[in-house]
């Protein structure tokens, strides 16, 4: 059952830029498939340290940026492919990941939270006034391809791809790590860090761990976002709506779960453009109102997340069913 | 021991709330607002906390008005957009060197 279901979602993901090419606004499906899977990408990378190990950081924007920035960076400022910037990124990334995590695993509460997002405010600060990176306009990538490694493409269907490929990386290394010894600890601290310290787990480093790990592909993302796009600006890159939006898309879906961020993102993106389309320009805002709403009724109701709502429901439906059956 | 720890939590924090309250109205008068601007103050407050010692109401004050010339002296010396930045900088350097804040005791 449970390998049909995932043979299933594999062949619905792989077609599903074919099975809407017959449909009047393909572009547009493509375009908001490659959204989903992007959004999926970054929910999932956060869900690594926000999730598994329970460290609410606000402030992913920087690793998101960090990846953003690079590669239109060397592309305008040096003419390199933009390429090249995807592992400076990464290693930027990593850095921040350190500057954050290593001070503030010492520490338990509510310091990981306010360091994040005082150091995405500041990162977002500074590169508003940097000329280097553009300053408040910001950087843009490759208007026309030269090469294939440009990675600039008209259609959505070749970053839609590409934008699988490195979900099903994700997620199978988040699958590894699930049942590796990380993850038992990462729950572990999850559950109560006291208790997973007098046990003799490494705390303060395995927090680290998870925040690298999960720098690492936000960055990726980051990347991927700004080559898709070819434009990022300190609002679209480093603003702590970034980071929000990471939550959400973990926490809808069910944070800690393996396919929880990939739910969150399949229901938040067409959501997302529905009220754009709705509501035009100056319905923009209304978005976040949605997410807010989604914040209260998550923390009030359902804090495992919708994931954990179906495993709750399924059962007892399928029970009703059987008595149905039954009588 | 008889204390009801929701109702206490509930009042903490509409004290909180309505300090804060008076507060943005006392700021008000001297600053620039717009609908973002509680955010920075929020992360703002926070690093006073911090660097006073969580529960510590003297270090509170004596955070406050640190950070207060900081932020000015910054601004006036380094350029106003460094003001919060310096902040924030403030703020991890704490957290590496000493995280239970000036009068903190934990």
């Amino acid at each position: 059952m449970m390998r049909w279901g995932w043979l299933a979602l594999g062949a619905v993901s792989l077609l599903y830029p074919w099975l809407v090419a017959g449909t009047g606004s393909a572009a547009f499906l493509q375009d908001m498939g490659a959204l989903v899977l992007l959004a999926a990408i970054g929910a999932s990378a956060w869900n690594i340290v926000g999730g598994y190990a329970g460290q609410i950081s606000v402030g992913h924007a920087m690793f998101f940026g960090a990846g953003a920035y690079l590669p239109l960076l060397v592309f305008q400022q040096w003419h390199l492919p933009p390429l090249i910037g995807v592992p400076l990124g990464i290693a930027v990334s990593l850095a921040l990941a350190l500057v954050v995590g290593a001070p503030t695993f010492r520490l338990q509460g509510h310091y990981f939270s306010m360091a994040t997002i005082a150091v995405a405010e500041l990162i977002r600060i500074v590169v508003s006034y940097w000329d280097l990176l553009g300053a408040a306009i910001g950087l843009q990538g490759p208007a026309m391809s030269e090469h294939w490694w440009d990675l600039t493409f008209r259609s959505a269907v070749p970053y839609y791809y590409i934008f699988l490929g490195v979900l099903a990386l994700l997620l199978l290394v988040t699958w590894h790590m699930q049942v590796s010894r990380l993850g038992y600890y990462l729950r572990a601290i999850r559950a109560g860090e006291r208790a997973a310290k007098s046990l003799g787990v490494p705390v303060r480093r395995y927090k680290l761990y998870a925040l690298m790990l999960s720098a690492t592909f936000t960055s990726l993302a980051g990347s991927l976002y700004a080559l898709k796009t070819g434009f990022i600006d300190p609002d679209s890159g480093l603003g702590i709506l970034v980071s929000v939006q990471l939550i959400i898309t973990a926490a809808l879906g069910g944070a800690g779960t393996l396919l929880g961020p990939l739910l969150g993102a399949v229901i938040l993106v067409p959501l997302q453009t529905a009220t754009n389309t709705w509501f035009g320009g100056s319905g923009s805002g209304l978005t976040y109102i949605i997410y807010g709403a989604i914040i209260v009724l998550i923390a009030r109701f359902e804090p495992g997340g919708l994931l954990e709502l179906w495993h709750r429901l399924a059962p007892r439906w399928s029970q009703r069913r059987e008595d149905s059956r039954a009588a | 021991m008889g204390i009801r720890p929701d109702r206490m939590q509930a009042l903490a924090w509409g004290l909180s709330a309505a300090s804060a309250g008076i507060a943005g109205a006392l700021m008000a008068i001297s600053f620039s607002f717009s609908p973002e601007v509680g955010g920075t103050f929020a992360i703002t407050a926070f690093v006073v906390v911090t660097l006073g010692g969580f529960g510590s109401v003297p270090g509170a004050l004596l955070a406050g008005l640190m950070v207060g010339l900081i932020q000015s002296l910054s601004a006036y010396y380094l350029g106003p957009i460094y003001k919060d930045v310096i902040v924030y900088a403030l703020f991890v350097a704490l957290l590496w060197l000493r995280p239970q804040g000036l009068l903190g005791t934990a």
